[in-house]
């Protein structure tokens, strides 16, 4: 194999030689290339970095499941323990990812179809869960809403039970997981401008319908892209749901903090089983926000990207 | 349907762009707004469309009063520059758009709109083309469809707002006369925006300079063209010199020479005052009566030559017109300018 493609370069190289002189020009570098052992290190050093910090742990994740053999994979998941979190985690995700989609598309209509005072605030608000850290998120839920919290007397006596249940983890999670969807929506619809929308205005059609049939459609695909990684996010969100959940076995486990639990106890072969579960989920939801990136990438807003 | 525009204002915050419009639109007719970028035309539209609420004055559609009325209601159709095309949707869907929206009791059947939607694709020759997305067609198709879609609803006025603009020269003057052939045989009110003189002078039954909120003139092109009202129409429509003279007891004179200029009305003030004067009104002779300057320019341009003038004991230079085949006279030569036709304005 090397040695024809040798042999037929040697060719291709005595060809020029059996006509008049031709000096062959000096290969020149492009001003903005740079030089091949610089490429070559560049890259060496990302898919190095890359194979070390994200690849090998993905891989000893699923490894370490599996290590006790399929057998001690399924028993993770007989524990109904880890089948609570898994329904309590699916719940929540339900629940929190639809509030964050009406959330964002009102936000991003109001940012991108109005103009207010207090509007530049307002993207630094939607911002903020990208900023704090989400321990901070759910300490402020506890000073709100536990029993000792700011409307904790209220809510008890109206017999309403948000810190260590399943509300605050809603809670929690909205927080961290707003801007995803807001943030995918604002540049694209800003870029779009209101002409189409008009367009179905003059053409008869209600504010309703308008919004179904023309503003939804136009951005339907950077929706779907901002749904999924509010929703990947809304899963494995841990921080911010540990601080609220109170980790009640059975009742207030999400996945990450069940996996938590296992972990500690020295169960790694299920802490790992589950923690695999979570994983897969990461590697179907890359797998879809890459084929929509591909397919639609001129329907997704430019400017932003996770 | 007649259009009534009474008074109308409408400020953006502490500016105003639209300074009490009246105008009148009649059944059928073709009306241009004419006028450079900020000087409301698009504004004026768009109030009309209800797409923007006046400050203050009235519109009547027919007679009545339709300033409080919705966008939806005032069945208006409406193209606009960049077509606005649903681009999610097909051509046909996007053409019968305005018919599938409508609540159910007054809409029309799937065939009734299948025959629609075939008739208007052939009125604006695309048939056959149903099936495509506004991505497949070219800038000039994506226009046609964009009106179809339009007068899909049976609009009582037809609106188009710089509806050539975002196509290149050729395609522009194509469909321009496309859409004048198209209006002849639909015969809707129409008003169009625009800010393309030679458009709206070769397109429209009447045009309407606007500046600044303010309409300047209107009436028919050769109206606009031959004899504009305002020193802003002169300087806006075609080419024209400004010259600054003096009239000295109702006669009006460059430098120390009183200039003859057929068609003028009796001037009833003395003082300075601006001659407008478009180059293809100055004719020139080696001899004879006339206001005296020598040549000092030269300029071809395409098929024409043109030549300036600096009249005699003074800075003003006036420019002539001629067809580029004829004779051009040197620099430094003498002439006596003829000034066919002009326009004087005190001040």
């Amino acid at each position: 194999m090397s040695d024809s493609s040798v042999a037929l370069a040697v060719s291709l190289e005595e060809e020029p030689a059996a006509g008049s002189v031709v000096a062959r020009p000096p290969r020149r570098r492009l001003p903005t290339e740079e030089a091949p052992w610089v490429r070559r290190l560049l890259i060496a050093l990302a898919v190095g970095f890359l194979a070390l910090f994200l690849l090998l742990p993905l891989i000893t994740v699923f490894m370490e499941a599996f290590r006790k053999g399929g057998g001690a994979f399924m028993e993770a998941f007989a524990d109904p323990a880890a089948l609570d979190a898994i329904i309590l985690t699916l719940a929540v995700a339900v629940i929190a990812v639809p509030a964050n989609l009406v959330f964002g598309i009102a936000a991003a209509w109001a940012i991108a179809k109005f103009e207010f005072r207090g509007k530049a605030f307002l993207v630094t608000l939607i911002d903020l869960p990208f900023s704090v850290s989400p321990v901070v998120a759910g300490l402020v839920y506890v000073l709100l809403y536990a029993n000792h919290g700011l409307f904790g007397g209220l809510l008890q006596s109206a017999g309403i039970q948000i810190i260590f249940a399943l509300p605050g983890i809603v809670l929690a999670t909205i927080f961290v997981t707003f801007p995803f969807i807001a943030r995918e929506l604002i540049p694209l619809m800003e870029e779009l401008g209101n002409t189409d929308e008009e367009a179905a205005l003059t053409l008869g059609a209600s504010g309703w319908r308008m919004f179904w049939t023309v503003t939804l459609p136009n951005v339907k695909w950077a929706l779907l892209y901002g749904v999924l990684l509010c929703n990947a996010r809304a899963m494995g969100e841990f921080g911010a749901v540990s601080v609220v959940s109170g980790h009640i076995r059975g009742y207030t486990n999400t996945m990450p903090l069940h996996i938590e639990i296992l972990y500690n106890e020295y169960q790694f072969v299920a802490a790992f089983a589950v923690a695999s579960l979570l994983a897969a989920l990461a590697l179907v939801t890359l797998g879809i926000k890459s084929w929509l990136e591909h397919r639609y990438a001129s329907d997704l807003a430019a400017g932003h990207r996770h | 349907m007649e259009l009534d525009i009474r008074n109308l204002t409408k400020t953006f915050g502490s500016t105003a762009a639209l300074h009490g419009v009246d105008l009148k639109v009649a059944s059928g007719e073709l009306l241009a707004l004419l006028g450079p970028s900020g000087s409301g035309k698009t504004t004026l539209l768009r109030c009309v469309a209800g797409l923007e609420i006046p400050s203050g004055g009235q519109i009547l559609f027919g007679g009545e009063d339709a300033s409080l009325k919705s966008v939806q209601e005032r069945q208006i159709g409406f193209v606009f520059q960049h077509y606005a095309l649903f681009k999610h949707l097909t051509i046909a869907d996007n053409i019968s758009y305005g018919l599938r929206v409508r609540p159910r009791r007054s809409r029309p059947s799937a065939a009734v709109i299948r025959d629609k939607v075939e008739e208007l694709l052939s009125l604006i020759q695309l048939p056959g083309y149903g099936g495509r997305y506004p991505s497949q067609l070219s800038g000039g198709q994506r226009q046609r469809v964009a009106l179809a879609r339009a007068l899909a609803v049976e609009p009582r006025v037809l609106l188009l707002d710089e509806p050539f603009g975002a196509l290149d020269a050729k395609v522009r003057k194509e469909l321009r006369l496309w859409l004048r052939e198209f209006h002849d045989r639909t015969g809707h009110t129409t008003l169009f925006v625009t800010h393309d003189q030679e458009e709206a002078l070769d397109l429209a039954d009447r045009v309407v300079v606007m500046s600044e909120g303010r309409i300047e003139q209107e009436g028919s092109p050769e109206d606009i063209y031959d004899r504009p009202a305002t020193p802003f129409v002169f300087d806006f429509i075609g080419e024209s010199v400004r010259l600054d003279i003096r009239v000295d007891k109702g006669r009006p004179f460059v430098g120390q020479q009183e200039v003859s200029i057929p068609k003028l009305p009796p001037l009833l003030f003395d003082g300075p005052a601006k001659l407008y004067v478009r180059p293809e009104h100055v004719a020139f002779r080696r001899d004879g009566e006339g206001l005296w300057a020598t040549v000092v320019s030269l300029h071809r341009s395409g098929s024409s030559r043109r030549i300036g003038f600096r009249a005699d004991g003074t800075d003003v230079v006036i420019e002539a017109l001629t067809p580029a085949d004829r004779e051009p006279p040197r620099i430094g030569d003498r002439a006596a300018l003829e000034i066919r036709a002009a326009g004087l304005f005190s001040g």
